[in-house]
């Protein structure tokens, strides 16, 4: 049997009986959740810190082990009498701040609120199914941003609008590609290869006065910010094997930008230095 | 012609071309699953609503240092172990 005293009754979270999940229990939720949680786009520390926060809110202790594709987890009782131990898969799931944000504060309601354990798992199911932002709404938001860095960056207003076209274009076919599961690297070659000849118009054409500008801004949607910031949080944090990993998958993917870059200005005849 | 505009050409329409069939396709998908809807179907299925902008708290943010301990809001610690 896995249940004691402790898991009945809880003096610390004062939670009814019924409402006290088994350490097998919570310990299958907290490995799908900690698995969703990662696959996101989490830190390492959030991790630790949302699933220690729930257990602690179920009187229960737990123990991770997190790996850059895996966490083993064991959620033991009060009284380390019984514990349970589970495996589980990190969701490759594209990053998503609007799902990372509601699993953290679904971990908080858990914490404040004290919510029932079948509540949890209803609301865990409900994020999960939260559909991506809209896809159109994020082109045009990327484009717009991209074009606010070729201005940051000394760009014209005929540069802004060169790369804004060229970000829509090569950001447009990142989508197209990713929905048929073509690999990602691939993607990123092809969408900087077509960015920065699509970037080079203003060169080409010799319209603005600020070409270099605009073709080197073109391509600064594919710069995978996310993974290099959670690398240096893992690498702060001492979590060194998960900021090894999401530094080397970052640096793979510049490295497919850079190719996919030079591509374009080989083609184009921009000079590199 | 020169290569440069030659390979800028077939980019600007390749890419024109990817846009008016995606568009078309879906144009005519939509056309179908209508069609569908009205000739089957007399259900509204409820989606998911998106919200394009929403406000939360420090709580719910990536980073960690400074979060607020749960039960005792006046303390913000750096409680790396």
């Amino acid at each position: 049997m896995d249940t004691t005293i402790s898991d009945i009754v809880s003096a610390k979270t004062m939670l009814p009986v019924k409402t006290q999940p088994t350490c097998r229990q919570l310990c299958l939720f907290l490995s799908e959740y900690a698995a969703w949680l990662l696959g996101c786009g989490a830190t390492c520390i959030r991790l630790e810190k949302n699933v220690n926060r729930i257990a602690e809110a179920f009187d229960k202790h737990v123990d991770m082990c997190i790996m850059p594709r895996h966490i083993h987890l064991t959620v033991s009782s009060h009284d380390r009498h019984i514990s349970f131990t589970a495996i589980s898969s990190i969701r490759c799931k594209a990053i998503s701040f609007d799902i990372n944000t509601r699993l953290s504060r679904l971990s908080w309601e858990i914490a404040d609120e004290k919510i029932d354990f079948t509540q949890v798992q209803h609301r865990f199911e409900v994020i999960t199914k939260t559909p991506p932002a809209n896809k159109w709404l994020v082109l045009f938001l990327a484009s717009a941003a991209n074009a606010s860095f070729c201005r940051l960056f000394g760009g014209d207003l005929l540069a802004m609008g060169i790369v804004f076209v060229a970000t829509l274009a090569g950001f447009y076919l990142k989508q197209i590609l990713t929905e048929n599961k073509v690999d990602v690297r691939i993607v990123f070659i092809i969408c900087a290869f077509v960015s920065s000849v699509l970037g080079a118009t203003d060169g080409l054409f010799g319209l603005g006065t600020t070409p270099g500008v605009a073709i080197g801004t073109s391509v600064l949607y594919l710069v995978p910010g996310i993974p290099f910031l959670n690398s240096f949080s893992d690498m702060l944090d001492r979590h060194y094997v998960c900021a090894f990993s999401r530094f080397m998958d970052a640096m793979i993917l510049t490295a497919c930008l850079s190719i996919g870059l030079c591509g374009g200005m080989f083609m184009m005849n921009v000079d590199m230095f | 012609m020169n290569v440069p505009l030659i390979t800028w050409v077939c980019i600007a329409v390749a890419m024109i071309m990817l846009v008016l069939i995606r568009i078309f396709l879906s144009a005519h998908e939509h056309m179908k699953e209508s069609n569908k809807l009205t000739s089957h179907s007399h259900v509204a299925v409820a989606r998911p609503r998106h919200k394009i902008l929403e406000i939360g708290n420090e709580r719910e943010e990536f980073f960690a240092p400074g979060d607020r301990l749960p039960g005792n809001p006046d303390y913000y610690g750096d409680d790396d172990n």
